[in-house]
Formats: C-alpha cells, sequence, structure tokens
C-alpha cells in the first residue's frame, strides 16, 4: 500500500500492454462518512492509464484484459489494489486515514512527492482549518499549529501584516521573514489569497527545505498550492460569518477624575484629579449648549469601551469546477467583508480565480491560472505613536469624560471654522479619539493579479520539460485627508496621495528525468533555470503644510505641492539549478541540489555565488522486520547552504538633488557604501526522526536542527563625526538552534467516534555570535522607550531602556525626594522578545458527523515593554495607580516591595511619596523608565474552537445538494494564563525585526464568534 | 530517437548557461536612477551643495523640516535664553532635564547633515582651486561650528570626517583659537577679491558678493572675539580690534540672514504650528516695560485660536513650570504666541532666517568700547546705533520719533503677574533703555547685554551663550528644576555629550570627558561651564 507512489512511477515507464479492451465500472465510497467519494485516481498498474471518480463517486474504465489490476487512491485516505479478473462492476470503500503515510507534499514546481521521501523536516495545516476559523490574513490561521512558527500581528486593525519567524531571527538588519511560494511560484505575500481556494499549505521550516526556491528562502519557506479543476462538475457555496469583541484587558480605575495633585483642571490629560463624588465640575466642551456649564465629576467605567465596536468577518465564496479527462477548470468568486472593532477600519476583498488545466496532446499539458484580487481599506489604523491612531487618545481618556460629550469631536467657533472640541485644545500629545478618527481619512486600496502559464512537454518516457512564466503585480493607492486643526500632524489640514507598484516576474524551466535502474534503484534528475525581476516603485504628493481653503482636500488646495518619487529597489537574479533525489527499495532516499545565483545587487566580481544541500533520509520500518508496535520509523538529515543578496544600491555613495534655496540643495547620504560586498550564506544541518506506534494511534516527530548565518549585509553605526553615520558590510555569525517535536496520539478510534491530539513544542536558541571585530553591538531601532540592540555573544535582539539606578548590591537607589533615581541613558537591559519555548495543543472529536476542534497554545518566556503603560500609568489611569495617591508609598518598603531601596547614603529607604510622583517620573513620553514597564510575554491561550456538523449524505437523496456542512467557531477566546496583564503579547508595534518586544498603543485584540456554512451542489 | 533528446538537452543547456548568465543590464539596474553619485559631484553641483550647507548650518532643513529645529535649538537654547516657556505637557527641558533623545538627534543632524556638506564644499574648492569659493566655505564653517561648540564645549571638529570609527573632539579653546586661523585665511583671500562673487545663484544670504562675504567674516570674528573676552582678554581685545579695522557691518543691508523661500521654509515657522511654547516672562518683563515697538512685531497678543476671542494682552509665561501645573491647552491660550510673521497668518515661507544681524555688531562694538578696545566710536553712540539698527529692520520699521522716543526712555522692565500669584514676579531690572552714561560700566554692560538679547530675537542659540557668557539680561528663575546638579536660579551652562556617542564613539566621548577645560570645572555634567564662560 504504502508503495503506490512507487507503482505509479514505475507505471510511467512501463510500456503500455496492447491488448484487447473491455469496461470496468463502479463507485468508490467513504467507508466511514458512508458518502461517495469524487476525485478518486483509478489506474491500471502498470500502466500510466487511469480515470478518476465523477461527484457521485462513479467511474468507468477501459481495462486491457482480467489480468489488469486497478490500483485506487486519493490523497489523506489508503490505497487499494484489486484485481480485475472477470469482474465488470468493481465498488470499493476507501477508509480515510489518521494519519496517512502515503501523504503526498506538493514541493518545488509544484512536483508532488511522497511525504516520507523528504529529507526535510515540513508540516502541513489542513486547509480547512483556513476555512473554518477564518482569518482575513490567512497566516493568523497558522497560530499554534506549526511547530517553531511564531506569528505576531501588526497593530493595524483589519488588514494588519502579519509578522511570520521560522526557527527564530537569523538577519541583524533584514526581516527574517519566510518565502511564500504559491503554486510554485514564488508570491509577493499570501495575506490577502482566499482561503477556500487553498488545496494545500506546507511549511518548509529550514533552509534545507528551501535550497530549490534559492535565497530567499534561508528563512523557510510557505508553500501554497491553491485548487485545480477535477473532472465531473461540483459547485461549492461557503459563507462564514464571525463577530469580532475587543478584548479590552486593562484594568482602568474608577475613583479619581481628570486634574493634578488632586485638584481638578478641565484641560487637563492626567487624572490625578480629585476623588470623583458625582460633584459639579466646569464642562470643557465646546458644544453650543454646553459650553460654559458644568456637569457632575462622575467614574465612566465604560468610556474607553464604548469607543469599540462588534466588528465582523463576513466572507462567501462559490466555487465551480468541473472538466473531462482532458481538460479541467476551477474558478471561484470570494467576496469578503470585515469591519475592525475600531470604527470605520473596514476591510472590503473580491476575489476571483481561474484555474485551467489542459491536456493539448497526449504529451504536452498546459497549467495557467488568474487570480485577480482587489482590497479595499478604509481607515487602517496608524500604529504607535502617530497622531491619527486613535488608540493613543481613546487608552488615555481621563475618567470622569463621558463618552456623550467626547463623541461630539467637533464644533464651529466663532469664526465659523471648524474646530476639534477636546479638553486641552492644542495639546501636543492628545487629541479626541473620535476626532482622531473621523476627521484624519484614510483609504488604501490594492489591485493585485498573479497569473501563470505553465507547459510541460514529455519528450520520452521519464524525460519532460518544463516552461512557466509567472507573474505577481500588484498597484496601490492611498489617501488622507486630515481636516484642519488636527493638532500638530495637520494644523491647517492637509491632503495626501500615494501610489505604488510592485511586480516580481518569474520565467522558469525545468528538465526532469526519471529512471527505475532495477526494482529497488530508482532515480530522478532535474536542471532548471529561474530568471527573477523585482520592479517596484511608489509616488506621493501632498498639500505641504497647510491647506489655502480649510477642508477642501485637493492637491491644488495649497501654495506648495510636495511629491516624492520611491525609485523602489528593483534587482535581478538569475539562477541555474540541480537537483536530484536516488532511491532504494523506496525506503532510502538521497537528496542532493546545487543552484547559482547571480544576483544584479552585489558588486561584479560576485554576482555570481553557488550554493548546494544534501539529504538523506532512512524508513527504518520499511527496510527490517520491526515490532509490529511501530507501525513506521524514519530517521533523516541534511545539510543546507543557502546564499543571499542584498538590496540595490549598496555599492555607491549618494548624493540627493532636493529642492530648497534658489536653486535646489545637494545632500550626501550617510551611509558610506561598500564596494567589495559579498553574498550572505546561511549553512543550516537538521536531523529527525518521525516514528509512529500502534497502528498509526502514536505518532513522534523530532527534529533537531542548527542554522549560521554568515556574512550578514548590514549597516554598522559609525561616530557620525568620522563623516558618515554607518558603513554598509559584511559580517557577523547569528545562529539559531533548536528542537521541534509533533506529537500525535489518537486515544481513541471506534468506527464512530475518534479522539486525536495534535501538539508541536518548539525550543529555538538565537544567538548573536559574532557581528564585527569593530563594532560588537549594532542598534537597529529605536524609540522613546527602547533600543534594540543585536550584542555579540547574547540572544539576538536585546532590548535596553533606562532603569533603576543602582549600587553594586542590586539595590535601587532613591533621591532625597523619595522617587527612586534612573539612568539617563538607554543602559538597561529590560527584555528580550525571544520566547523559551512556543507549543500548542490541537484536540479533535469526531462523532459520526459531529466534529469539534480546540486549539490550545502556549507561549513560555520572552518579555514585552509597553509604551502604552508608561504613558497610561503616568496618566494615573490605571487600578496600579490607586495606592498613594495621597502620599505614604515609601519604595522598597510598602511599595514595589520586591525591590531594595537605599538612600545615596546607603540607609534604608523611608521618604515617602505620592503615586503620582512616582509615576509621572516613571512614565511619560519623553524618558519613560523601561524596566518599569516590561512584563513577560508567558501566555496560554484558548486559540480556536470549531464544532461542526455534515449532514450525512443519505439525508440529502433527492435534494439537489450533495453535501451540507455547519462550523461554529470562536478564536481568541481567552487567556488561561497571560503574564502580560493588560497587553496581548501577539501584538507588537510593527513587523520589522526591531518591533519585537515593544508593544505601543494597539488596537484591542478580538474575540471572535462564528460560523460558517459548506453548501456542495 | 535518443540522439535526438540529447541534441535538444544540449541545446537547451547552452540556453540555460546563456540565460543564467545574462547579466549585462545588472550595474545600470543597480545604479539608483534618481540620484547623483558622491564620487560624481562635480562644480556644477557644488552651488547646491553649499546652498544645503547654510540652511543645515543654522539647523534648518529643506521642505518644511524642522524637527530638529525643535529638538536641537527651541527646545533648549531657545527657552534656556528665556525667549519663550515651554507649555507641553511632557516636555521637561525647561526643567533644566536634558532629553537625551532630542540631543542626540540633534547631534546626529549636525554631523550628519550639516558637517559633511560643509566639509565637502571646502575640501572640494580646495582640490579643484576654487579660492573664493573655499573662502565662503570656510566662514561658513566657523558660523556652524561656534554655534556647535557653545552647546556642549569639546565638540568633534579638526578630526570630523576622518573615515575612522574613533574620532577626538577638541578643546573648545583650541577650536575658538582656530576659528580665528580659519578666519584670517578666509579674510585674505575676500581681501584680495574684492568685488568678485561666487555661488553668486546659490549663496542665499549675499548673492554671492565677496564684499558682503568679507563684512560678514569680519563681523563673525568680532561676535567670537568678545565670546572669549573673560578667559583671553588680550586674544578678545587684537581679534575684535582687527575684525573692527578690517570693516564690519554698517547697515542692516550687510547683515546675515538666510532667504527663505517655500521649499526651505524657517523651521519657527513650522514648529510655531505645534503650540508647544509661549512667550517667556522675561520677554513679558522687558518688552512690556519698555513699551518696545518690538512688542506687537515678537510677539501675539494671547488671543485664543480656538475660540477666536482676543483679548489683545502681552502675556509671558514663567519658564520652568511644573509638570503637574503644565497645561497645554489653557497656558497656549492665557499667554503670547510668537509674532505673526511666523504664524500661519504670515507667508508659507516664514521670515529670513537669521545668521548674524547688523544691530549685534554694534553691541559687540559698544561691549568693545566699554573695555576701552578702538571699537571707531564710544560706547554709548554705538549702542544707540545697535538699537536703531534693530528698530529699522524691515520687520520691525520704526520711524525716527518712535526711536528717539525709545533711545531717550527712562522706563525699566515691569514686574509679570499671574492670576496664579505665586508665580508673579518682580520687575526683572532696574536699567532704563536710555544709556546711562554716568553709571557703572557694569550696569552699562547690562544694557548694551540686554538690548542685544533684544535684537537676536529669535536666535536663542546666540541669545543662550551670551546670556551665559554676560549674565544679562537679569533673567527670572525657574518655577523648578529637575535637574540636581542645576538649580532652578542658575542659567543652564551647557549640554552633556550626547549618548549615541557612547555607542558609536566610546573612546573619543571618554577622552573628551577628561578634558582639563571639563575637568577642571567639574566634568561632563550640564554644571559645568564652559571653557569661554569666565567671567569673574
Amino acid at each position: 500500500m504504502k508503495k503506490s507512489l512507487l507503482v505509479f512511477f514505475l507505471a510511467l515507464f512501463t510500456i503500455q500492454v496492447m491488448a484487447q479492451n473491455r469496461s470496468v465500472t463502479g463507485t468508490v465510497m467513504d467507508a466511514e462518512a458512508d458518502s461517495p467519494l469524487p476525485g478518486v485516481s483509478i489506474l491500471i498498474k502498470g500502466t500510466s492509464t487511469g480515470t478518476v471518480t465523477d461527484i457521485d463517486g462513479k467511474y468507468s474504465l477501459d481495462v486491457p484484459g482480467s489480468s489488469s489490476v486497478l490500483v485506487f487512491s486519493y490523497l489523506g485516505y489508503g490505497n487499494i489494489e484489486r484485481a480485475v479478473g472477470n469482474n465488470s462492476d468493481i465498488n470499493v470503500d476507501l477508509k480515510a486515514e489518521a494519519s496517512a503515510l502515503s501523504e503526498v507534499v506538493v514541493t518545488a514546481f509544484g512536483l508532488e512527492r511522497e511525504k516520507k521521501s523528504l529529507t526535510y523536516t515540513t508540516q502541513e495545516v489542513a486547509p480547512r482549518e483556513l476555512t473554518e476559523a477564518r482569518e482575513m490574513n490567512v497566516m493568523n490561521s497558522l497560530s499554534g499549529k506549526v511547530a517553531g512558527l511564531s506569528i505576531n500581528r501588526g497593530g493595524s486593525g483589519v488588514g494588519s501584516a502579519t509578522r511570520v519567524i521560522l526557527r527564530g531571527n537569523r538577519s541583524i538588519s533584514g526581516d527574517s521573514q519566510p518565502l511564500y511560494i504559491v503554486d510554485g511560484v514564488p508570491a509577493l505575500g499570501i495575506e490577502n489569497l482566499n482561503p477556500d481556494d487553498i488545496e494545500s499549505i506546507n511549511v518548509l521550516k529550514g533552509p534545507n527545505a528551501a535550497a530549490l526556491y534559492g535565497s530567499r528562502a534561508n528563512n523557510g519557506a510557505i508553500v501554497v498550492n491553491t485548487k485545480k479543476g477535477k473532472q465531473g462538475f461540483s459547485v461549492s457555496l461557503n459563507t462564514s460569518y464571525m463577530f469580532d469583541q475587543p478584548l479590552l484587558l486593562t484594568d482602568y480605575q474608577n475613583v479619581y477624575g481628570q486634574g493634578s495633585g488632586g485638584v481638578y483642571t478641565p484641560s487637563s490629560e492626567f487624572s490625578w484629579g480629585p476623588r470623583m463624588e458625582g460633584q459639579q465640575v466646569d464642562q470643557w466642551s465646546m458644544v453650543d449648549g454646553k459650553a460654559g456649564t458644568t456637569y457632575p465629576f462622575s467614574p465612566q467605567p465604560d468610556n474607553v469601551r464604548d469607543f469599540f465596536q462588534t466588528g465582523h468577518n463576513m466572507a462567501t465564496t462559490l466555487a465551480v469546477s468541473g472538466g473531462t479527462e482532458k481538460s479541467q477548470t476551477y474558478f471561484s468568486y470570494t467576496y469578503s467583508d470585515a469591519a475592525g472593532v475600531v470604527p470605520d477600519n473596514d476591510l472590503k476583498r473580491h476575489s476571483i480565480n481561474l484555474r485551467l488545466t489542459n491536456k493539448l496532446a497526449d504529451n504536452l499539458t498546459l497549467d495557467s491560472k488568474i487570480n485577480y484580487i482587489r482590497q479595499d481599506i478604509d481607515q487602517s489604523i496608524p500604529q504607535d505613536e502617530n497622531y491619527a491612531n486613535p488608540g493613543r487618545h481613546i487608552y488615555r481618556l481621563p475618567r470622569n469624560i463621558r463618552t456623550e460629550d467626547i463623541e461630539q469631536f467637533q464644533y464651529v467657533n466663532s469664526g465659523g471654522l471648524l474646530r476639534q472640541n477636546y479638553f486641552n485644545p492644542g495639546s501636543n500629545g492628545g487629541a479626541n479619539p473620535y476626532w482622531a478618527n473621523n476627521r484624519n481619512l484614510r483609504t488604501n486600496s490594492s489591485d493585485r493579479m498573479i497569473a501563470f502559464t505553465s507547459l510541460n512537454y514529455k519528450l520520452a518516457n521519464g524525460l519532460s520539460i518544463l516552461a512557466r512564466a509567472a507573474v505577481d503585480r500588484s498597484f496601490g493607492g492611498s489617501t488622507n485627508k486630515q481636516y484642519n486643526d488636527s493638532y500638530i500632524i495637520a494644523q491647517n489640514g492637509r491632503f495626501s496621495l500615494g501610489t505604488s507598484e510592485a511586480m516580481e516576474l518569474n520565467t522558469d524551466f525545468l528538465i526532469s528525468y526519471e529512471k527505475s535502474l532495477s526494482e529497488d534503484w530508482y532515480f530522478n534528475v532535474n536542471v532548471g533555470g529561474n530568471a527573477r525581476k523585482n520592479r517596484n516603485s511608489g509616488l506621493s504628493s501632498n498639500t505641504g503644510v497647510e491647506l489655502t481653503v480649510p477642508n477642501f482636500f485637493a492637491l491644488g488646495n495649497t501654495q506648495q505641492v510636495l511629491s516624492s518619487h520611491a525609485v523602489g529597489s528593483p534587482k535581478d537574479v538569475n539562477s541555474l539549478y540541480a537537483f536530484g533525489q536516488f532511491a532504494w527499495k523506496n525506503a532510502i532516499f538521497l537528496d542532493i541540489t546545487g543552484r547559482n545565483d547571480w544576483s544584479s545587487t552585489l558588486p561584479k566580481d560576485n554576482w555570481s555565488f553557488f550554493y548546494p544541500s544534501v539529504g538523506l533520509n532512512a524508513v527504518i520500518s520499511d527496510l527490517m522486520e520491526v515490532p509490529s508496535w511501530l507501525t513506521f520509523a524514519k530517521v533523516r538529515g541534511s545539510f543546507a547552504e543557502v546564499g543571499n543578496d542584498t538590496n540595490p544600491y549598496q555599492l555607491q555613495r549618494q548624493a540627493t538633488l532636493g529642492a530648497g534655496g534658489n536653486a535646489g540643495y545637494v545632500s550626501l547620504s550617510g551611509t558610506l557604501p561598500n564596494a567589495n560586498l559579498l553574498p550572505e550564506t546561511t549553512q543550516s544541518i537538521e536531523i529527525g526522526a518521525d516514528l509512529r506506534f500502534v497502528d498509526n494511534k502514536i505518532g513522534f516527530d523530532f527534529t533537531y536542527y542548527k542554522t549560521n548565518s554568515f556574512d550578514q549585509l548590514f549597516t554598522v553605526g559609525l561616530p557620525v563625526g568620522s563623516g558618515a553615520s554607518s558603513f554598509f558590510t559584511n559580517g557577523g555569525n547569528v545562529q539559531n538552534e533548536g528542537v521541534e517535536v509533533v506529537l500525535t496520539l489518537t486515544p481513541v478510534r471506534k468506527a464512530d467516534f475518534e479522539w486525536s491530539i495534535t501538539s508541536n513544542f518548539a525550543r529555538n536558541i538565537s544567538l548573536v555570535k559574532e557581528i564585527n571585530d569593530e563594532r560588537p553591538s549594532v542598534e537597529i531601532g529605536g524609540s522613546f522607550l527602547t533600543r534594540f540592540r543585536i550584542e555579540e555573544g547574547r540572544q539576538f535582539g536585546e532590548v535596553y531602556s533606562r532603569g533603576y539606578l543602582r549600587d553594586d548590591q542590586g539595590r535601587v537607589i532613591v533621591g532625597a525626594n523619595g522617587i527612586p533615581r534612573t539612568t539617563p541613558g538607554f543602559t538597561v537591559n529590560v527584555a528580550n522578545y525571544n520566547p523559551i519555548w512556543l507549543g500548542g495543543i490541537q484536540n479533535s472529536f469526531n462523532y459520526k458527523n459531529f466534529r469539534a476542534n480546540f486549539t490550545i497554545d502556549f507561549r513560555q518566556g520572552g518579555s514585552i515593554t509597553s509604551f502604552t503603560n508608561a504613558i497610561i500609568y503616568a496618566d494615573g489611569l490605571t487600578e496600579a495607580t490607586l495606592p498613594g495617591r495621597e502620599g505614604g508609598l515609601i519604595f522598597g518598603e510598602n511599595f514595589m516591595t520586591n525591590e531594595t531601596a537605599v538612600l545615596e547614603s546607603g540607609e534604608p529607604n523611608n521618604i515617602p511619596m505620592t503615586a503620582e510622583q512616582f509615576w509621572i517620573n516613571m512614565g511619560g513620553r519623553n524618558t519613560p523608565i523601561g524596566e518599569v514597564f516590561t512584563v513577560s510575554a508567558t501566555n496560554i491561550r484558548m486559540r480556536e474552537a470549531v464544532v461542526g456538523y455534515t449532514i450525512p449524505a443519505a439525508k440529502l437523496e433527492g435534494l439537489p445538494i450533495n453535501s451540507v456542512s455547519i462550523n461554529f467557531v470562536a478564536r481568541n477566546l481567552f487567556f488561561f494564563l497571560n503574564e502580560a496583564g493588560n497587553l496581548d503579547p501577539d501584538v507588537t508595534v510593527g513587523t520589522g525585526s526591531n518591533s519585537g518586544g515593544r508593544e505601543s498603543f494597539a488596537p484591542p485584540t478580538a474575540r471572535s464568534f462564528g460560523f460558517n456554512v459548506n453548501l456542495g451542489f | 530517437m535518443t540522439m535526438k533528446i540529447f541534441k535538444n538537452i544540449i541545446g537547451f543547456s547552452i540556453a540555460a548557461l546563456v540565460f543564467g548568465g545574462c547579466t549585462e543590464n545588472f550595474e545600470e539596474l543597480n545604479t539608483r536612477p534618481d540620484v547623483i553619485l558622491a564620487d560624481n559631484l562635480d562644480l556644477g553641483l557644488l552651488g547646491q551643495a553649499f546652498a544645503n550647507g547654510q540652511m543645515r548650518a543654522m539647523t534648518g532643513a529643506p521642505g518644511g523640516g524642522a524637527g530638529n529645529y525643535q529638538t536641537g535649538q527651541n527646545l533648549f537654547a531657545d527657552i534656556y535664553a528665556q525667549y519663550f516657556a515651554n507649555t507641553a505637557t511632557n516636555f521637561p527641558s525647561d526643567r533644566h532635564v536634558q532629553v537625551g533623545g532630542w540631543t542626540n538627534g540633534s547631534w546626529n543632524y549636525f554631523y550628519g547633515q550639516a558637517a559633511p556638506i560643509i566639509k565637502f564644499v571646502e575640501d572640494f574648492t580646495l582640490e579643484n582651486n576654487l579660492p573664493l569659493e573655499n573662502a565662503f566655505a570656510k566662514v561658513l564653517k566657523v558660523q556652524a561650528y561656534h554655534r556647535y561648540t557653545d552647546y556642549y564645549g569639546p565638540v568633534i571638529y579638526s578630526n570630523f570626517g576622518n573615515g575612522e570609527t574613533s574620532v577626538a573632539y577638541d578643546t573648545q579653546e583650541f577650536m575658538y583659537k582656530d576659528f580665528f586661523k580659519e578666519l584670517d585665511a578666509a579674510v585674505a583671500v575676500l581681501k584680495a577679491n574684492r568685488g568678485g562673487s561666487a555661488f553668486s545663484l546659490h549663496d542665499q544670504v549675499y548673492g554671492g558678493s565677496v564684499d558682503k562675504w568679507l563684512i560678514y567674516a569680519n563681523s563673525l570674528r568680532l561676535r567670537l572675539a568678545l565670546r572669549v573676552k573673560y578667559v583671553e582678554p588680550a586674544l578678545a581685545k587684537s581679534e575684535a580690534e582687527k575684525a573692527v579695522a578690517d570693516g564690519v557691518m554698517m547697515s542692516n543691508d550687510d547683515g546675515a540672514a538666510i532667504n527663505t523661500t517655500v521649499n526651505s521654509v524657517h523651521p519657527l515657522r513650522v514648529i510655531t504650528n505645534w503650540g508647544e511654547f509661549r512667550m517667556s516672562a522675561l520677554m513679558e518683563s522687558i518688552l512690556t516695560g519698555y513699551e518696545d515697538p518690538r512688542l506687537s512685531v515678537y510677539f501675539s497678543p494671547a488671543a485664543d485660536f480656538q475660540s477666536g476671542d482676543a483679548d489683545e494682552a502681552y502675556s509671558g509665561l514663567r519658564n520652568g513650570v511644573l509638570q503637574a501645573d503644565l497645561d497645554q491647552g489653557a497656558l497656549n491660550r492665557a499667554f503670547s504666541d510668537v509674532g505673526p510673521s511666523f504664524l500661519p497668518t504670515g507667508s508659507p515661507s516664514g521670515p529670513n532666517l537669521r545668521m548674524l544681524p547688523a544691530a549685534e555688531v554694534y553691541f559687540n562694538r559698544a561691549e568693545g568700547a566699554l573695555e576701552g578696545w578702538a571699537m571707531g566710536g564710544t560706547a554709548k553712540d554705538l549702542y544707540e546705533m545697535g538699537i536703531e539698527m534693530s528698530m529699522t529692520e524691515e520687520r520691525i520699521g520704526a520711524n525716527p520719533e518712535q526711536l528717539e522716543a525709545y533711545l531717550s526712555s527712562t522706563k525699566t522692565p515691569a514686574p509679570v503677574t499671574y492670576s496664579r500669584t505665586e508665580w508673579n514676579l518682580p520687575a526683572s531690572s532696574d536699567i532704563p533703555v536710555a544709556f546711562l552714561t554716568a553709571g557703572t560700566k557694569e550696569k552699562q554692560l547690562e544694557q548694551i547685554a540686554t538690548q542685544k538679547w533684544l535684537a537676536l530675537y529669535p536666535d536663542g542659540w546666540e541669545a543662550w551663550a551670551e546670556l551665559r557668557r554676560n549674565g544679562y539680561p537679569k533673567f527670572y528663575p525657574r518655577v523648578a528644576s529637575d535637574n540636581v546638579d542645576v538649580p532652578r536660579d542658575v542659567v543652564m551652562p551647557r549640554l552633556i555629550f550626547v549618548e549615541g556617542e557612547y555607542n558609536n564613539n566610546r573612546a573619543g566621548v571618554e577622552a573628551a570627558e577628561e578634558f582639563s577645560e571639563l575637568t577642571s570645572r567639574g566634568g561632563n555634567k550640564n554644571s559645568t561651564k564652559l571653557w569661554w564662560d569666565a567671567k569673574p
């Protein structure tokens, strides 16, 4: 049974026996669901002749004679062979395998390979997990399901980018994100692909898996294959609806209101004022009828929550598949509509996908696809400290501000001008959150087309040539209207427009030859070439400092139109490569690859670089007798090297000509180039074992890996006084070492009921072994709160901030005012985001036609520094700021008792302070003390729960519907444990590698509930 | 059959090799189309580089870039000079806190944007034998670096651009003495080329006139000479006399200021929109006390742009207001914003960016005359000429009657009162405008320095330096200092070295910390007085 694929290979080389034909018909049924199985492949053993079952599971096949054997196979099900004999009617029941050993994995160029023959680690995610618990961004669905995969969401709400890291960070200056491959072709990303179109998604974790895809896969690859048409005709309609609720985690205090030092001020942005006891105070609102009045000073416990709404995520897909033996078509249309928890943050997406597969002649196959995606995002949420980020303002609402007042975000003043209605007009840090959201209007649109056409010509048995051209092209457009009186950012209003385009063009050829030398020996060898062109550019214009006519948004409405052109980063990479596999007894496999790239971004002498890989794998259970409890055993090992290039324009120092003065200004770039750059190299070794026990009820997949990334290309800071601020260089050795374990258990497997558990565990240690002799530390990002540094001899990504000033015994030194003294610079190592380990557990239950699936994910270790907290604690907004408002806090004695505090004299601290003094000195915007606002990122989260029901086919008989299934889904339900307190440790500031470990005014995470219905016709 | 296939494969492989090695467009593709390669910068672009250097030397930036002006100048020098007081809740520098991120950015701006382009012009003109252009660059360099050393004391100067991973600092003493030498060299060239012209299209100050640049160079020498008056009196005298003898600014037409354009806006014009500072109490005391005609030019009445209500009062805020009392909305409404030329009602480019006004030159000569130096006039005459220059600048345009009345005015600075009476301040001084001919030398110095402080506005950078050097005008204590080293009733003496240097130039900055010029006066602290800050 396990050898079916080899049989298939063998079949390709066997000369067809010409004999008298006769017809065999039958039906293939799913043994458990008791329903017909469409799409089952049926092959006459030893030939390449075959067919597939139609939508009713029926087939008809001409067989040469009674000695023929039919092989029935279906992905995820076992294979069955049946001798034809004298039968003209052969019915077969195929049984789904809990863990099918003959799984086929699609690798480079869309080549299918039996999973057991792989010499490296991949992990597959079932496509239904993408469609049931639907996310707008497919990658978010993978959280907790793949060992060694870490996913963080950016904080821009619906349509946010996702930061995806496999096996740790390895790039000092780049982003360490993996390569995306769609239908064998590198893609610009998969965040807006339609999950319903996805046939399979495979995560290739290390560079070992990726030598074939070229240099960009040195961080691993996410390999997606989309659906093709099948013989017969089928229609499916899938619709899902999810509700999103904000998961607000901060405990706000509801005792003290606006003001400082216990005194109320109507324009204060602090909540260090008096107790809120319903007393009448001056109204701040300038709105007619309110200006000049008073209102009761009372707690408004829901004033933050009131800002948010219940979001939704709706998607409907209509998919049609049909075709004949020679020509198949798959077509789908999806409309998605999502609204975030921040009002007006909407996303609408149309996706049209057409895939045509044609056998133009017996030996010539044409496969082509065109996928068009239109996406419109309104009010994508600016991140971090951006003034237009409503989160920056809503989380800071003083505790007495009434929703009914603050939601009136504008008024018209006596001069007839539209004004922002805010309690601290003209503030340099605050704004009315409703104004920020309603008077800073942003749209983003993108049109994306992914298309390819591929010809496969079989020259002879075993020898074929594939030629392909593929394009992924996107056009983006954005507008931003900022109204008059948007403090700081657009005091007088501003309008900006931008367009951008990006393209990746790949042309390929591949010559493949395969041959079985004998019963035991098989090999294939492939030689290919790829020419890749990346082009992108952008153009943006804005009205400069101010609009001439307020709030009339046209580019001409200014004395100064500013435009800028981003030339982008064009590059060409040409590659030639070869790969081959040798197999013995279909049990020992040897993979060898070699690739040479020529990249336009490197100096001429280093344009060309070569990198190889080798992998070996032995299926022990096929090679020798093993005890019956050992169902399957495989060991594997591999070594790979991947070269990499860099961004363009790094070889020469640049000077730019810009507007200014009488006839322009020339400026010099601060980065010194390096004319002798070398390509980067990542070396990786990996060993692993895949063991299955007791009739597949227990599975254990173990991988150990170590990767070293050498000669990385990055900029190193110079003293600016040297005449340049940095130089671009090669160097470094970042090592990632770790283990990944996937454990599968099937505690119960009965005819009607099955319970299976899949758990994954990954431990990765990122160690910066070497950077550069002259600069053992590289700072790659910073904010008011933190500095992100890569330092020799330490974990990747140490976060530094200010901290308590300590004596040599580690005791906190307290000043004469009772307030801890703090370091003036960013000298205290406060955080590192890298987890100690990541894991996930999925429990699946199948009972007759019901199924349920629960995913819990774990993260142990790592820490986050929160800018939000630095601000809202200093504002006196949280419950933690309640103790000591009247004074009497003695640091280290009755407050922060985990610290020992001494005065400068060395005497124990006995000087009281108020909560206001402490928090204002520790927090705030310009010099926050990161040590105080750092929390552990350890958490255990109920990630996903799905309960589904499929109506048995028998009950649908006579109806025009073939299948109906319905699922109820919940995502991000709750935390079992969250040491980050009021933060969601998954959300980081952005998706760059220096955003790890810092949080700043992200919108709340959404907790989602919903359902989806899938109808088949 | 097999042979044919074999041939096909060979053919294909050759095609493939050609395909893989197809690299002829690589160099072109890897050359950015919209920039100039630094190696290819030539004479045709030198003027644009010089023009950029002028703007950068004064902390300006192309377009509307003003962030570095704010964090580099406005949040330190302008409020330490007590021109303005901070209203933003989250800005602590008015309470003597040196926010590291701001100074770091300002340092990176100066050495990353200003210094390289000035050095490029100086080096290029030297290599290509363009002595006039080289002389202009030298003068510009002195202008840029004297400002910069006046912030920190020791800074990177003679070793700038060494291309090394460590760059040594120079002492302030070395720099000032070198400035005079650089000016000597430039002046010699300029004198030899009177009537000539260089960078005439690009020079935003004098349209390339050599004669004007000569006058500017001499006036700059006079400024620097006075700066070292207390620490090197003999040098000060000889340099000042040399400057005056060689010809300094005589009229407002000689004044040095960068013409701003819509693409190179006055940075103060930009940051004013952000509403983070207001007129200082000291400005109110002096301008209202003197009933100074410049009041309504320098500042706006405390009108509220939110409500449109104007109460027509000019009101100055205390410096160093406690964080708990900072309330930007309320304070911005209650106190005076800058004058109309910096507000949205003014021109989009704002007024010219002043480098060295003619009024200052007269006040500097007046101070020299007080010392008995040969300044070509008496202290009184030069003092009055300084006031006349300031009053008759285009921005003020006082008429002869106003000027006459002002010069003879015996009005003195006024007390400043607040609704928060604990902020109330007495009159900042008792000096009148009219020159105290019978007064002590110190009183006369106070008059000269006070009027210079008024005339320099809004160049807080120079005003802070002179406030430190002479201690005039008599300033108000801040409400509070959050810096244990610098009490509220002293002028912030300097900024400490920036933190980025400890990352990228540790050896250089640590060596600078050990310069005796610093260690003998307290080391690398905010409280340490600079080398020239030596008034007995």
